[in-house]
């Protein structure tokens, strides 16, 4: 195998077995995304609609990316490249795509400065059941722990080391994730997902059974039960009591006072509207709900985010394995594993445990923190052995956390060892010292989450919808869509279907920035009415101390990767070499 | 729960978990055959730079 990166021999990684790369790949995708995001979506825009779009989704954006990503890793592995800048030198044979790959690569090493602190919230609430200190009664009260637990009252006011604060746990979570990491690819990463990922998806099963096992938990509030729960999140059509208003113009119009499930419910509500004009039932069908256009960037958005395609994991991850190793079925199964993870697991436990204690009114728009870290903890402190289950629940979160943890850093990881030739030792401590950094940072500026908010729309969605672009117009039409498809079929288990040569060349590509597109038009300006999100506003026009420096922070790291990048000289060296190996093979 | 809720649920965990169970399912029957990925070394022989942890 040739050696374009390097000039004097370096030990080469690679994953030890099929399956490892696969749990490895997967344990990046599955997250609290899945377990937590997806039902809140699901059941926001109305399951048979959402899951319409989120099929379209995934056979049209997310698998396509996917396997872009593990075409490109490899290719660029197999030319000696594991970091973002390199691969992506040596894919374009373009020396200034190595800016490209810097952000590629800071991408989610600044993710996981904010990602590492949900991790530890995690490990903290699964502590905190096993100690007994989860005990509520009402959403305020579970709400009130999670705001002293990570800080939100004020800046630093989390930042305690006892079992009510974060901090410990943070610790904990930075030993855990830089040991594994330390370890390298196949002791450290392999190893820990091999058993990780059976025992998350254990754990999740047994949560599960007891989540549908619960019934009607308060016989007082009939309408409150598991199979409300299932319709509430699964239901293609939408039941809705609306209520008439008069707007600022003096104008009446309808707006929605609660969503309706269960017959008896909706039966009253038909009775009150009979005799109430300004109020009716309304039923939205599955077509209807399907020309919403957000409903369309909402499926599209969990797709790409719960697979983390964009983000640089796969094509770091990708670059260990073997020139001619199977990428097609290896990529078809990581996806898969996060697609059960995410519905037939997390689309099963979460909404229908909050509705059967809670009702819909409790759970209805609450956003994934809200839902997450006030309402489950409730739910599972209501529940009979709710300690037990609420400490597994929270402890599959927390493993589905390292394991992301883990692909987020090895890009980092990566990037050093290639630019500054130094063993993994230094790098592991070079990149645990400036995440370190940013995570203090994060944990610091706790109020109301601002830090962590504004790093994770700019980095976390922005900037990732940014490089997923990129990467597939790099594949498409820089690579060349007859060279990508031969790549990705040479050693391919199984056969890609012929349509995804047009799919990848015209549909993605168009379909993601549709999508980005939308994405900026509804979330980003409020094109559609109202005010700029608050994201623009706080930078723009209020200018936040918190977000100024959060942003401040960010640039830091950029220029930190740039100073630390190699030469131009070297990169064009290695497109110079890339493109005469290329010529030999 | 509506029929269409049923029907939604059904072929949305249906469809989830039979593929994830058969990828994996050729994924261990591949690997069964001896696939050239099991048991690759870990390093290139006469390399002593790097760390053991």
């Amino acid at each position: 195998m040739s050696e374009v990166l390097q000039a004097r021999p370096r030990r080469r990684e690679y994953w030890n077995s099929r399956m490892g790369v696969i749990l490895a790949v997967a344990g990046g995708a599955v997250g609290l995304g899945n377990f937590v995001r997806f039902p809140g979506q699901v059941a926001q825009y109305g399951g048979g609609a959402f899951m319409v779009a989120y099929l379209v989704a995934f056979l049209l954006l997310g698998l396509p990316i996917c396997w872009v990503e593990w075409t490109m890793g490899r290719r660029g592995g197999s030319f000696g490249a594991h970091s973002c800048p390199s691969i992506l030198v040596v894919l374009t044979r373009c020396s200034r795509m190595r800016y490209a790959g810097l952000l590629q690569m800071l991408v989610p090493v600044i993710i996981y400065m904010y990602y590492v602190n949900i991790e530890a919230w995690c490990l903290g609430y699964a502590v905190n059941f096993c100690s007994g200190a989860m005990d509520f009664d009402m959403v305020a009260d579970s709400g009130a722990f999670f705001g002293r637990f990570v800080g939100i009252t004020g800046n630093g006011d989390g930042f305690g080391f006892g079992l009510g604060h974060v901090g410990t746990y943070l610790t904990l979570c930075f030993v855990v994730n830089f040991v594994l990491i330390y370890r390298g690819i196949s002791r450290g990463i392999e190893w820990f997902c091999k058993y990780a990922m059976p025992m998350l998806f254990l754990l999740a099963v047994i949560v599960l059974v007891r989540v549908l096992t619960l019934g009607t938990p308060n016989l007082a509030r009939p309408h409150d039960n598991v199979m409300n729960g299932l319709g509430f999140m699964w239901n293609p059509e939408k039941v809705l009591l609306e209520k008439q208003v008069f707007n600022e113009a003096g104008r009446a119009e309808w707006v929605l006072e609660r969503e309706l499930i269960g017959e008896e419910a909706i039966a009253e509500a038909r009775a009150l509207a009979r005799n109430n004009p300004v109020r009716r039932v309304v039923v939205r069908d599955m077509w209807t709900q399907l020309r919403n256009p957000q409903l369309w960037v909402a499926a599209a958005g969990q797709i790409f985010f719960s697979l983390s395609v964009g983000f640089g994991l796969i094509l770091t991850y990708a670059s260990y394995l073997k020139k001619d190793d199977d990428i097609v079925l290896s990529g078809l199964a990581a996806t898969s594993a996060n697609e059960f993870a995410e519905i037939s697991l997390g689309g099963l436990i979460t909404i229908p445990a909050a509705v059967a204690f809670l009702g819909v009114a409790g759970v209805a728009g609450m956003g994934t923190f809200g839902l997450g870290f006030n309402v489950l903890p409730l739910v599972f402190s209501q529940m009979p052995g709710g300690a037990l289950f609420g400490a597994l629940f929270f402890f599959l979160l927390f493993l589905a956390a390292v394991t992301s943890s883990l692909s987020l850093l090895q890009p980092g990881i990566a990037f050093l060892e290639e630019s500054m030739h130094i063993t993994r030792r230094q790098s592991v401590a070079i990149l645990g010292y400036v995440t370190a950094v940013g995570a203090s940072f994060v944990a610091y500026f706790s109020k109301d989450l601002k830090a962590l908010d504004t790093i994770d729309f700019w980095v976390g969605t922005f900037m990732v919808f940014v490089l997923a672009s990129m990467q597939i117009v790099v594949f498409s039409w820089v690579m060349g869509i007859d060279r990508g498809m031969a790549e990705m079929r040479r050693g391919a288990a199984i056969g890609v279907p012929g349509a995804y040569r047009f799919i990848l060349r015209w549909v993605t590509p168009l379909f993601l920035l549709t999508v980005f597109g939308m994405w900026i038009y509804f979330e980003l300006l409020n094109m559609d009415g109202g005010d700029v999100s608050a994201y623009v506003r706080d930078i723009f026009i209020v200018q936040d101390k918190v977000a100024l420096l959060s942003l401040a922070m960010l640039a830091l790291v950029l220029g930190l990767g740039l100073l630390l990048m190699r030469s131009r000289a070297h990169y064009e060296q290695v497109a110079d070499r890339a493109a005469k190996e290329e010529g030999r093979r | 729960m509506s029929w269409g809720g049923w029907l939604v649920l059904s072929l949305s965990v249906g469809a989830a978990t039979l593929l994830f169970a058969g990828c994996i399912i050729c994924v261990l029957l591949i690997e069964d055959k001896g696939s050239h990925m099991t048991g690759i070394d870990l390093m290139d022989p006469g390399d002593d730079e790097e760390d053991a942890p």
